[in-house]
């Protein structure tokens, strides 16, 4: 007979074991985390009519809004880049973010019925909503870059540097994906208070506006929020105007990781009875 | 083979009760949370290859104990140790996704339970085969009716190799010859050796596929062994808790007080044994062709058998009907009676609803329902 897996329920995980082994069931578990991901998106746009050119129509759509808006109200100076495009560049990254954090704290609720009846990684559920999310950062990236050519710009070779942006751009997202996810099954007044927390979070970073426009005295806490370096370095990538140094996005790729850790942290010690409170 | 698939040790779990429906948190209101113990230091062990069977009535804890067991939820105190892949099955088709097609859902359902996607491709045709919904396999599961549903969950839980199944009432669904399908399944697993926990309602099922029975009454152990001893046990517990029902008639000119059975020589009934039932009435006014009936209610609800009186008259006054039986016939076990009176043209004058609990002790022990009164002989063909 061949080994046999055994596993041990009800003794909690040794604090120092609970990250690195929740991380290994979690790769473990990656099929299932493919599958999740690929359904949230499949589900979303499966059974509506215009299918998933749906993803391709929300920030086109927005980016014909700005123009209008651009034109009507004649935005601020914004380094030779059309407005709307300027603000499309910076819009995407913050809209991932934003739809990680709500989608993730709706889905967790969502699933209660697969969590009350089938055992599986929990943190599979904010991750996959984290990931159906990156996929509408890519499509509305791509089309900032199709736009950018049609406008007759180049895509610059800084563009290189998205990736590593977005990758500290999902750490961030899963963290406080994560965070919400446990918080709000304990208090619901969460999912209430997100979409108002998220409106502060999107005034005081550089999304509608460039962080050139914040008076300088106040440049140094603003720029301790990692979120806006994120944003702004994101558009700085994009349409070749890096305002954000390397030491800035070391620092807010540290700060990531340890919220990161942190969060997984608190939700792996919270997830072996999540289920009798959801 | 002496290996051990599952030990629990003294696992105990309680749930947060919310009384009044909200819950004890809030700004200005904080309550100690009063919490409810759903199982309460339950220990037990499955060797490997054994089918176990968790038989109770409702909220005596066997779902919670499901469901610590496949790690939906941890206990408060104690520890399980399960040695082997575990497969769950605590609702047909959970983790079923109702906008995707029945072919993704067999997929996804495997990945949820860490089956590797090759493993599911190799089985595909048999799941396909089991559920028999070749022609709707591509349609939403949403389309589908809730037989449909129950159908692919079991086929995908029963093809997919799993060292440890637990089942939780899904032998409960499904038209008959789905049934049936899922007995022979879950008996073509068992011989293969693999460990079963089957938590059902079906005391026949239990009775039929478990080697062992685990008896919860309130979130205790209240016996563990054979099935037959323990599912016997059961059914006295839950005899003691049929409420009385609301369908009595009264009213008429017949009052039924009760009902009594002996068995020979004022033993208790034994199958196999003479029978003597004797239900008391009081009449209050004269009734001239009235028929008594007891009938005997297996715990399915089902009419077993009956017994009925022959026209008699009935005088005002109390009384007694006097059934004799020459021998019992009904197996084992607990059954419920319902006391009828009636005139010859079908007119009730007085009923009486689980009037009664009626134990069979073992006595002729023969496998089935009944004990047919039978002799034999030899016959040998003239050469």
């Amino acid at each position: 007979m061949t080994e046999r897996p055994t596993i041990t329920i009800g003794s909690a995980t040794p604090v120092s074991r609970r990250v690195p082994a929740g991380l290994a069931e979690l790769a473990a578990y990656r099929e299932l985390l493919g599958y999740m991901t690929v359904n949230r998106l499949r589900v979303r746009y499966q059974n509506s009519w215009l299918g998933w050119a749906w993803a391709v129509l929300q920030p086109l759509a927005f980016l014909g809004f700005l123009s209008v808006v651009g034109l009507a109200v004649g935005g601020y100076a914004t380094s030779g880049i059309a407005y709307p495009l300027f603000i499309l560049a910076s819009l995407s990254p913050w809209t991932f973010f934003a739809t990680s954090l709500s989608t993730s704290a709706a889905n967790v609720l969502n699933s209660r019925s697969l969590i009350a009846k089938v055992y599986f990684p929990r943190d599979i559920v904010p991750f996959s909503s984290v990931l159906a999310a990156l996929a509408d950062l890519a499509i509305a990236t791509a089309l900032t870059m199709v736009a950018l050519v049609c406008t007759g710009h180049s895509i610059p070779a800084t563009a290189i540097e998205l990736l590593p942006i977005s990758l500290i751009l999902i750490v961030y997202a899963a963290a406080f994906s994560l965070l919400l996810s446990i918080a709000q099954i304990g208090f619901r007044d969460v999912a209430i208070g997100l979409p108002l927390l998220l409106q502060g979070l999107l005034f005081t970073t550089p999304v509608l506006y460039p962080s050139g426009a914040v008076p300088e005295h106040w440049r140094a806490i603003y720029t301790l929020n990692p979120l806006a370096l994120l944003v702004e370095a994101f558009r700085g990538a994009l349409i070749d105007k890096q305002t954000i140094s390397l030491a800035q996005l070391v620092y807010a790729a540290l700060v990531g990781l340890v919220l990161f850790a942190i969060a997984y942290f608190a939700f792996k010690t919270a997830e072996p009875t999540m289920v009798d409170e959801i | 083979m002496s290996a051990v698939d599952i030990v629990a040790h003294n696992v105990s779990k309680s749930y947060r009760v919310h009384r009044d429906g909200r819950s004890g948190r809030g700004l200005f209101r904080f309550r100690p949370a009063e919490r409810f113990w759903a199982l309460k230091n339950v220990s037990f062990d499955v060797r490997r290859g054994e089918t176990l069977g968790v038989v109770g009535p409702n909220g005596s804890g066997k779902t919670t104990l499901i469901k610590l067991l496949a790690r939906i939820t941890s206990p408060d105190s104690g520890q399980i140790t399960i040695a082997g892949r575990l497969m769950s099955l605590v609702e047909v088709g959970a983790g079923f996704h109702s906008e995707l097609s029945g072919r993704d859902n067999v997929f996804l359902n495997a990945a949820i339970f860490g089956v590797p996607v090759g493993q599911v491709r190799k089985r595909f045709d048999h799941i396909l085969e089991f559920s028999g919904l070749a022609e709707f396999i591509d349609a939403p599961v949403k389309t589908y009716s809730s037989g449909m549903f129950v159908r692919l969950g079991f086929a995908v839980a029963a093809h997919l190799d799993a060292d440890i199944l637990l089942l939780d009432e899904v032998l409960a669904v499904g038209d008959l010859a789905f049934q049936a399908r899922c007995m022979d399944r879950i008996e073509e697993i068992r011989r293969s050796g693999r460990t079963i926990l089957l938590v059902s309602h079906d005391l026949a099922a239990v009775e039929r596929l478990c080697d062992r029975v685990l008896l919860l009454t309130s979130g205790e152990v209240a016996g563990e062994g054979a099935p037959s001893d323990m599912i016997e046990k059961y059914q006295i517990i839950a005899a003691t808790r049929i409420p009385a029902s609301g369908s009595n008639l009264e009213g008429g000119a017949v009052v039924l007080h009760g009902v009594s059975f002996v068995g020979r020589d004022g033993a208790r009934p034994r199958t196999g044994d003479a029978l003597t039932v004797r239900v008391s009435y009081e009449a209050t006014a004269l009734v001239d062709d009235a028929v008594f009936t007891v009938s005997f209610i297996w715990p399915s609800g089902y009419i077993c058998t009956e017994l009925v009186s022959s026209r008699s008259t009935l005088v005002v006054g109390h009384g007694c009907i006097v059934f004799d039986c020459p021998m019992l016939a009904m197996q084992r076990g607990l059954y419920t009676v319902d006391l009828t009176v009636a005139t010859d043209a079908g007119r009730v004058l007085a009923k009486r609803v689980r009037a009664a609990p009626f134990r069979v002790d073992p006595g002729l022990i023969v496998q089935g329902d009944f004990y047919m009164a039978h002799s034999n002989r030899l016959e040998r063909d003239p050469n």
